[in-house]
């Protein structure tokens, strides 16, 4: 799931690999703005089939937050 | 390259598109800029990969959020698409409007008619505008009654077909919902939080509906069908079961009236001015015999199919010479067939060629077909169009006789060609239009003109724009040739030079030039010499062919453009053709 997960983070904000971790986090690269948040939510809701509510959007802020998320969601 | 992105993710789209946008250079593309009043950035990555992996090279810009008519006023070369959503006029606005009463409503009316009427103005002289059609549906759909909010929808919709310019394209986006279905279409979530209402497979399907309309700006919309026979036109194998019991029609058993069906389609289309041609492995007799067993009852006439390829050769060698029989270049073509190993052939040998497999289930052959009519769309229907087919088959004809003369000026000659020379007429502008849009190889600048730059260009004192007619003992080719020349100071500049590939190979190019010099020499005007400034493109070699046997002088510009040089003293031909001037 960690692999997926990077790879949609490296596909929208056409990052390399090596810049993804856990501690990477909302306004640290220049495409994760709020238009950018848009589209990492979109793109994970698409691929992993799950949906986030409003609060739960504002909630995920780093690439932590979205793994520990869609972790609960999944299983 | 042609791409489906159906089951693409946005994730790999998002991927894909800049990579691709990485091997495309920026001078090659068509700059789309998106005005509306909502927030629609997933769409660029979308719309760009859907183009450009279909070889319609462009880059989109977004607007600025909620400033369209302003916007509007800074269009210059781009390409704008209006998203114009009528929910979000303001926050809640569908909801409200239900409590307005009637004087409010049409106060409201009013304003945005105002407002219409202003974008109509200011992007009065864009090459084409995109505009989608206001939809209610996002809020409306479930409920029985008409509410207040659809009745506004719809008057809005009223008066934008009714007052629209020529250069507006109207897309249903209605159409691109009920594919994609409402839930699917709509993010509510991200519509009341961002201002975000739509879906990526929304973005998906409504870039497939831009496919068309930038064919036909870009001069890629498709001229010719050509279709295989057995289970492709008729059901059944006919060397086998025979002419007589092929299904066909919609009273015959079985699978008779899906092919009734696809022969309605076709008929369409060839009326439309589509060539439609056969490339089939059978004997030729078999196919000629089916045509005249069932004249009275087949939609379907042998005299509709301009070149029929009845044999036992490789297809891909038969649609081969069909595009140099007709003239025309491979990717024009488009490929109709039930058989894999056929599909995969011609695919794999001519790539250009749109390749299509008749599906495999007959009762999505209609619908296939109906998706198909997309490719040739053309949004400036002309009386030439209508008689395409009667053009072509009157060049066969020619071809024929062709094989008789050893000297291709007596062949010519035995044409009795008439030349038809106009300036400055603009009744038959829809068709100048046309030819600049459609022309790619006898073109010399390919510079596409919509109807308004036309009226613009000769506008202008020193333009003249001069056209060709032409017929011979066969028939008419209609309006065929085209010049765009201004006189400035020493020089007269040719901005665009066509012909249409129809009327190539009779020298009428050659009378064509002639003429030209002799009109830039007109009273007495002392000019230094004509310069036709040609601009190459992949498809746009004949035209160089042509003036580099002509011209005696030529510069290559620092843009990779050819300056080819013309005076007085040029002469041609001898009288090949009967040559008319006529007077505005």
């Amino acid at each position: 799931m960690e692999k997926k997960l990077t790879s949609i983070f490296v596909n929208v904000f056409s990052i390399e690999e090596s810049i993804v971790s856990n501690e990477l986090k909302m306004g640290d690269i220049p495409n994760w703005d709020s238009l950018g948040h848009l589209n990492i939510i979109t793109a994970v809701e698409e691929e992993f089939e799950i949906h986030f509510t409003n609060d739960e959007m504002i909630e995920l802020k780093s690439f932590q937050d979205f793994f520990d998320l869609i972790s609960t969601k999944i299983n | 390259m042609s791409t489906n992105m159906n089951n693409m993710t946005f994730s790999e789209i998002i991927s894909k598109n800049n990579d691709l946008n990485n091997k495309i250079k920026n001078e090659n593309k068509i700059f789309i800029k998106i005005l509306s009043n909502i927030t629609l950035h997933q769409i660029k990555p979308i719309i760009e990969y859907s183009l450009n992996s279909n070889d319609i090279l462009c880059s989109v810009e977004i607007g600025e959020y909620d400033n369209i008519v302003k916007e509007s006023l800074e269009i210059s070369i781009e390409i704008p698409i209006i998203f114009w959503e009528i929910s979000n006029l303001y926050d809640g606005f569908a909801f409200e409007i239900e409590n307005f009463q009637i004087k409010k409503i049409n106060l409201l009316k009013e304003r945005i008619f105002l407002e219409l009427n202003s974008l109509f103005s200011n992007l009065s002289t864009c090459k084409s505008v995109i505009f989608n059609k206001f939809s209610h549906l996002g809020f409306s759909h479930n409920l029985y009654e008409k509410s207040k909010f659809q009745k506004f929808i719809e008057d809005l919709n009223y008066y934008l077909i009714n007052n629209k310019p020529k250069n507006f394209e109207v897309i249903e986006i209605d159409k691109c919902i009920s594919i994609c279905s409402i839930d699917k279409s709509f993010n509510f979530r991200n519509f009341y939080s961002n201002k975000s209402l739509y879906s990526p497979l929304f973005f998906k399907t409504y870039s497939k509906f831009l496919h068309p309309i930038f064919r036909c700006i870009t001069g890629k919309t498709k001229k010719c069908i050509v279709l295989d026979c057995d289970n492709t036109l008729w059901s059944g194998i006919i060397g086998e079961d025979g002419a007589q019991n092929v299904k066909f029609h919609i009273s015959d058993t079985g699978a008779g009236m899906y092919f009734y069906f696809i022969s309605s389609i076709l008929k369409s289309l060839h009326d439309k001015g589509v060539i439609l041609c056969i490339v089939s492995k059978n004997n030729y007799l078999d196919v000629e015999e089916f045509f005249s067993l069932n004249i009275n009852k087949s939609i379907l006439k042998s005299e509709n199919f301009i070149l029929k390829k009845i044999n036992w050769e490789n297809k891909d060698k038969n649609l081969r010479e069909i595009a140099n029989e007709l003239n025309i270049a491979l990717d024009s073509l488009v490929f109709v067939d039930d058989s894999d190993f056929e599909i995969d052939l011609v695919r794999k040998f001519i790539p250009e060629i749109s390749s299509l497999q008749v599906p495999k289930q007959l009762f999505k052959y209609p619908h296939f077909a109906i998706d198909y009519k997309n490719l040739f769309f053309s949004n400036n229907q002309t009386k030439e169009d209508s008689k395409r087919n009667k053009m072509y088959l009157d060049s066969v004809k020619r071809n024929k006789i062709k094989i008789n003369y050893n000297d291709v000026n007596d062949y010519i000659k035995s044409l009795k060609i008439k030349v038809e020379i106009f300036e400055n007429e603009t009744t038959d502008i829809e068709r100048y239009s046309q030819l600049t849009q459609k022309t790619n190889q006898f073109n010399l600048s390919t510079k596409r003109y919509e109807i308004t730059e036309l009226k613009n260009l000769i506008s202008l004192e020193n333009n003249h724009l001069i056209s060709l007619k032409i017929s011979d003992s066969f028939g008419e080719f209609g309006t065929t040739g085209l010049c765009i020349l201004s006189l400035k100071g020493d020089f007269a500049f040719v901005d665009t030079f066509l012909m249409s590939c129809r009327v190539l190979g009779r020298k009428i190019e050659h009378s064509f030039m002639q003429e030209l010099i002799k009109f830039s020499y007109r009273k007495k005007r002392k000019l230094k010499g004509i310069i036709f400034n040609y601009a190459p493109t992949t498809k746009n070699a004949p035209i160089k062919n042509f003036l580099d046997q002509t011209s005696e002088k030529c510069e290559k510009l620092e843009n990779g453009d050819i300056e080819y040089f013309y005076d007085k003293n040029f002469k041609l031909n001898n009288k090949l053709h009967n040559i008319i001037w006529k007077k505005n």
